[in-house]
Order: structure tokens, then C-alpha cells, then sequence
């Protein structure tokens, strides 16, 4: 087993649901499969979808529900 | 000419000072955001200021060049590369056929400027390059670059091994808080004392629901003078609705509660209250914040707007040496 | 009121606001179309850019040129050069405006909005409830008696804001709450005491129900009327609206599509304030005779 961090592509706001109400795209502890849309970071009045790029299985969030983010920075962890 | 392997997120053309002329049928002025880092990539490669450059934003584009050229990149640090090797912000350096420039996310700022010496050679709609991409106007057929189009440059020679000082660049840090300079008015006779206290000594928080249209902010309560309160009923009913009226660039405009700034590619007119103007020569820090970045506004005389102003201007026009 | 004399403010350091007013009437925005004309023929270097809107005008200077103090004082002696507001003309463009009242396709977009965003009385009966109108028919016929005057623009470009001529067709219409998220290219909507033509599909908020083949907006500016602009109207043209059919309609955006369509206007008529002045004297506003 490997940590593999998940790092938002772009600066803004991190989303973990794709709307208010509706449940998080991933829950900790859910599986990923690689294209896994596991959040949104909302930039210049767009949601863009944050996707993982290898497998595993989360095993937690390093960013709050509509926390602000920078390029790069680590979203969450995945075991792989 | 320049091929587009990847687009970046809302890579477009764009020359300073944009579109000018056809504001009163309702096309903004567009133009790039931050014209300090334009003026200069464009001083770097030998270019007049006027010459179209590119506008990255937050995510920057591959590009594959078809023939070499000589090039620069200014403004947010998108980690440009020459191929796989790293290339120098503020730096004009030579592109070889078949190279290719790529800029990634951004580490530093939000705006990245790519100029080409000769510049971008688009046909110009009503007057200018500078893409409106709203209303579909200028630019690469109207709208941001997409993957696989092609973009034409005029041929120059070009000016190679050119540098920015870095007492001349725009001051672009990773920092969270901007000291913004505003104007007051139009409007700021609709604002009592109380709001205007408010506006001027509270932190402002820069929302994601922000582009080239506009900058939404978030903060605390307005409250109004008598002129917002008491008004005739044309107006309209909210404390900042008024006749329609024109929108200047940096407005301030106050929709309900909350303050937008408009900027480069802002609505022309409407009908709500502009209490203060961001200053032309602070636009360059707007261009280079990122969603939840905070703004203290600072009030300052006309005055001292245009010295700030043409203290830009003298540096754009002889910061560049070789 | 219309003030005495206008009221300037900064807008920056590159743009002022001129105010004239603080009222939705004609005779102000009349008034500022004026001045704007003379600011442009004057020619003072440094004024790059005006746009006059209902009771004001924003003037765009280069610094490096004109001082705010200075800019403003030349507008203001040329204000004071007019004279009497009678005294005024104007050269205007009238364009003929083929409409099709209550078109399926500004009712697809009314019935769309209904679904996915809110419940709404349908436009149309809408507008005739709330001026007491008797049918669908004499808001028809209401509509389109009247010619336009285009008081503004601005917003999106070539939205345009028309002002009915004759007092006998001034109808009223709150806006949509919350706004459209859509509305059809060319749509024709009615918002405060204002009619719009939507120049493209954009989000909008009047009350809509006909639409217009005639495009005011041509990014590609393929057809004639574009060749100086991608949109049609300037501020002091004025509007008279064709009611027409289903069949016409097709006939007209047709010709659009071919590149054949030919806008019809006429550009060889001056508004002169005191002769429609001397006009509404002899209408009695209170009869509605459509």
C-alpha cells in the first residue's frame, strides 16, 4: 500500500458535493477508481471537476467543504 | 504561427487599450487585466505596447510554434517550460521551430501574459484584437483558445536577452491581502458616513463567482445616506438601484448588499449605484488575486490616482533593458 | 426633475458621469442625446468615449490629454450653449421592425422557465391583466401603434432600451424574479416601462412575447447594415414594429440565412422636440383608440 494524494488543479474553492443537499461525491473510506470525479473547485463563476488519477481507497480529506485552495495543494489521501 | 496543443482554462487575446469606440452600442473596452505585465512582455520581444499578446489565467496553455520566434512571458508564475526545460519570467528568450511553450497551474498571481515578437496577427473586430468572449467578439474566432487551432503572428525580428529589473515589475506575491486604491464616486453620495467607514476599514473576501466581467466580494452590511432612501420612484425600489446609468471600468457597483467590481469586460450600463471606482493603476492586483484573497480598500484623491497612474506608464515605457 | 444644470462626479480616473436628472422622461433623455451630439462635434481632444443613458451621460477621457476639471468644464459650456430644450433636433434613424407577436418560440422559453425555475401567469395575459387590457389582440395592437425611441444601450451589446412614443401605448411590467436563465435571439420583452430587443440567446428578465427575424446583432457582420458594427442600433434611432405572421416570419429568416435580407430604415428624418411636443398637445392621453 501507497499514500497517493489527490492536488487540485487549480486555485478557488473545493466543493465536495455537486450541489448543497446533494450527498459528497466520495465519503472517506470509499473506493476510487481512476477519473473519479471526487470534488469541484469553483473558479472564475465555473465548477471544475477534480478527478483522480490512480486507484485506491480514501482514506481522508486534507480540505473542508468550501475551504479555499491553491494550485497544487493536497485535497485528499488515497491508499493505492 | 502557433499551433494549441492545450488551451489552458481561458487562455485569449487580447491588446491594450482594447476596444475603444463602441462602448455606447454596449461592447466593453476588454483588453488585458493586468496591463502592466501586458505592456511589458510586450516591451521585452521589441513590440509596440499595442500589440496583441496572450492572456493566460490560472492555467496556462501548450503551445507548439511553427516557426522560431522571440518571446517573453510576464505577470503569474504558470512555471513556463521550453519544451522540458524552464524558461525565465520577464525574459525575452528564442523559440526555435517546433518547440513548445507550455505554462502550467498557476504557483504565484492568476494572470499570465505570453508575448511574441511581431504579435499576434488575428483579424481586428471593430478596431481591436482584444477578445470579448461573452458576446463571441475579437480574439481567435470570438471565444478563448481551443486545442488544435492555430494562431497567426506577424513576422519581427524581435529583441533578444531583454530583462525586467525587479523594481520594475508589478510587485506579484503569494500574499493573501491587497491594499486596493478606489476613487469615490460616482455615487458616494448614496453612502453614509457610517457605510462609508465600513467600506474603508473592513477586510473584503474575493468570492470564486469572479472573471472578467466582474469581481464579486463578500463582507459586511451597507447602510445608505438619504439620496438611496429617499428617492424618486423611477429608481427602482432597492437603497442601490438608480435610473440607468453608465458603468465606469473599476466600478464599485453595489447589486442589493453586494459589492461586484467591474472590470475589463464589465456590462457598459444598469441601474445600481458605483459608490466607489478602483483606480486604473491598482487593476494589475486585481488581475493577480485568487478567489478568497482579501482587499482593504483605500480611498484616494484623483490626484493621485493619475501620478500613480503615470508612474506605470513611465516604468512601462523604459523598463526593459538589454 | 430635470436639474438646471448637470452634475459631475469622477468614475475613476479615466471615466466622469454627467448627470441631467432624476427622472424617466423623454425630454430628459432627449436632452442628453443632445449634449452628446454636441461633445462629439466639438471634438475635444482627450474625449474618447460617451455613452448616454436615461438621465445621464459617462464620458471616458485620456488623462495624459484633458484634466476631470477640464473635460468637465467643456461639456458644461456646451450644455449652457443650448438654449431652450424646444430648440433641439436631432437627425434619427427610423428602422421597420417585423414582429411576431406571441411566437411559439418566446412561449417554449416562458414554458421552460415554468418548469425548471418558477411558476409564472404567461406573459402575454400577464401584460394584458395588468394594463387593463381587453385581449391578446389590442396588446397587438397597443404595442406596436407607437414608434420607439431608443433611449440607450448597453448592458449586452446592442441590447437596446426603446421608450414608446406616443403616451397612449406606455405599458408597465414588473420583471422576472428570478431572471431567465435563457431567452430566444430577437425575443421582444417589456420590463418597467421599457422595451427591449434581446440581440442574442442571453438571461434576461422582461416579460417576453414576440419576436422579431431581423437580426440587431451579427458577429460574422455578413449582412449589410453590419458593416460599421455587429449591432444594429445607436442610441437617437427610433423603432416602428410590423406585426406579422407565421408565414412571414419564415420568409424573412430565410432571407437572413441566404444573406439576402435587406434592413429596411430610413436615415433622411430629423426629431425636432417642439413639433412632437406640439403633437402630444393634441392627444388625449386618458382614450386608448387601439
Amino acid at each position: 500500500m501507497t499514500t497517493i494524494q489527490i492536488l487540485s488543479p487549480l486555485p478557488g474553492v473545493f466543493y465536495r458535493r455537486s450541489a448543497p443537499g446533494q450527498p459528497p461525491y466520495k465519503e472517506e473510506g470509499a473506493p476510487v477508481a481512476v477519473d473519479d470525479v471526487i470534488g469541484l473547485v469553483e473558479l472564475m463563476k465555473s465548477f471544475h471537476e477534480v478527478k483522480a488519477d490512480s486507484a485506491g481507497t480514501v482514506t481522508k480529506f486534507l480540505v473542508d467543504n468550501e475551504e479555499a485552495v491553491v494550485a497544487g495543494q493536497p485535497l485528499a489521501e488515497l491508499d493505492g | 504561427m502557433l499551433e494549441v496543443l492545450k488551451p489552458g482554462l481561458e487562455t485569449t487575446i487580447q491588446d491594450f487599450p482594447g476596444r475603444l469606440g463602441f462602448w455606447e452600442q454596449g461592447f466593453p473596452p476588454s483588453g488585458p487585466f493586468d496591463m502592466w505585465s501586458h505592456r511589458l512582455a510586450n516591451a521585452l520581444v521589441g513590440n509596440d505596447e499595442h500589440a496583441a499578446t496572450l492572456e493566460c489565467q490560472f492555467l496556462g496553455p501548450s503551445l507548439r510554434f511553427q516557426r522560431g520566434a522571440v518571446v517573453a512571458v510576464t505577470g503569474a508564475d504558470m512555471a513556463p517550460k521550453l519544451d522540458d526545460l524552464s524558461v525565465p519570467l520577464w525574459e525575452s528568450f528564442r523559440v526555435r521551430a517546433g518547440q513548445v511553450l507550455s505554462l502550467g497551474p498557476v504557483r504565484i498571481g492568476a494572470r499570465s501574459y505570453i508575448a511574441i515578437a511581431g504579435g499576434i496577427d488575428t483579424p481586428p473586430v471593430l478596431g481591436s484584437r482584444a477578445t470579448f468572449h461573452m458576446a463571441g467578439v475579437g480574439g481567435m474566432d470570438g471565444y478563448a483558445l481551443k486545442a488544435g487551432q492555430v494562431v497567426p503572428i506577424a513576422e519581427a525580428e524581435g529583441t533578444l536577452g531583454c530583462r525586467v529589473p525587479e523594481e520594475f515589475r508589478p510587485e506579484i506575491r503569494a500574499k493573501k491581502e491587497w491594499c486596493i486604491e478606489v476613487v469615490a464616486g460616482p455615487n458616494d453620495d448614496w453612502i453614509d458616513s457610517a457605510g462609508h467607514e465600513m467600506f474603508l476599514s473592513s477586510p473584503w473576501f474575493l468570492q470564486a463567482k469572479s472573471n472578467r466581467t466582474g469581481f464579486r466580494l463578500g463582507g459586511p452590511e451597507w447602510t445608505f445616506s438619504e439620496v438611496a432612501t429617499n428617492k424618486r420612484p423611477e429608481h427602482g425600489q432597492d437603497p442601490s438601484n438608480i435610473l440607468d446609468h453608465g458603468y465606469p471600468m473599476g466600478a464599485v457597483n453595489l447589486c442589493g448588499q453586494t459589492p461586484i467590481i467591474l472590470v475589463v469586460d464589465g456590462p457598459s450600463t444598469g441601474g445600481f449605484i458605483n459608490p466607489y471606482t478602483v483606480i486604473s493603476a491598482a487593476f494589475w492586483k486585481l488581475a493577480q488575486s485568487c478567489p478568497r484573497d482579501i482587499y482593504r480598500f483605500k480611498a484616494v484623491s484623483l490626484a493621485e490616482a493619475q501620478g500613480r497612474r503615470r508612474h506605470i506608464d513611465a516604468i512601462c515605457a523604459q523598463a526593459v533593458s538589454g | 426633475m430635470i436639474y438646471e444644470e448637470p452634475q459631475f462626479r469622477p468614475g475613476g480616473d479615466r471615466c466622469i458621469e454627467a448627470y441631467f436628472g432624476d427622472e424617466m422622461s423623454f425630454d430628459l433623455n432627449f436632452l442628453v442625446h443632445s449634449v452628446v451630439r454636441l461633445v462629439r462635434e466639438a471634438d475635444i481632444d482627450g474625449i474618447i468615449e460617451l455613452i448616454p443613458e436615461m438621465a445621464s451621460m459617462q464620458i471616458s477621457y485620456d488623462p495624459d490629454c484633458i484634466s476631470y476639471g477640464d473635460a468637465s468644464r467643456e461639456v458644461m459650456s456646451l450644455f449652457r450653449s443650448i438654449g431652450s430644450l424646444e430648440s433641439l433636433e436631432l437627425d434619427s434613424r427610423m428602422f421597420y421592425v417585423p414582429l411576431f407577436y406571441f411566437d411559439p418560440w418566446t412561449r417554449d422559453c416562458v414554458d421552460d422557465y415554468r418548469k425548471t425555475i418558477a411558476e409564472k401567469e404567461w406573459d402575454g395575459d400577464y401584460l394584458v391583466r395588468l394594463n387593463n387590457l381587453e385581449s391578446l389582440d389590442q396588446l397587438k395592437r397597443v404595442h406596436s401603434a407607437s414608434d420607439y425611441w431608443v433611449a440607450a444601450l448597453g448592458f449586452w451589446p446592442g441590447l437596446c432600451s426603446l421608450m414608446p412614443l406616443d403616451p397612449r401605448s406606455r405599458l408597465i411590467a414588473p420583471k422576472y424574479d428570478p431572471p431567465r436563465t435563457w431567452t430566444p435571439k430577437g425575443t421582444i420583452g417589456h420590463g418597467g416601462a421599457i422595451t427591449a430587443i434581446y440581440p442574442d440567446r442571453t438571461p434576461g428578465g422582461y416579460q417576453i412575447f414576440a419576436r422579431t427575424p431581423m437580426p440587431i446583432w451579427d458577429r460574422e457582420q455578413r449582412l449589410r447594415a453590419f458593416q460599421d458594427s455587429l449591432a444594429l442600433f445607436k442610441p437617437g434611432d427610433r423603432v416602428r414594429f410590423q406585426p406579422i405572421d407565421r408565414e412571414e416570419y419564415d420568409y424573412i429568416d430565410a432571407k437572413v440565412r441566404d444573406g439576402s435580407y435587406v434592413h429596411n430604415y430610413v436615415e433622411y428624418e430629423r426629431f425636432s422636440i417642439r413639433n412632437y411636443h406640439a403633437w402630444l398637445a393634441t392627444l388625449d392621453e386618458t382614450e386608448r383608440p387601439f
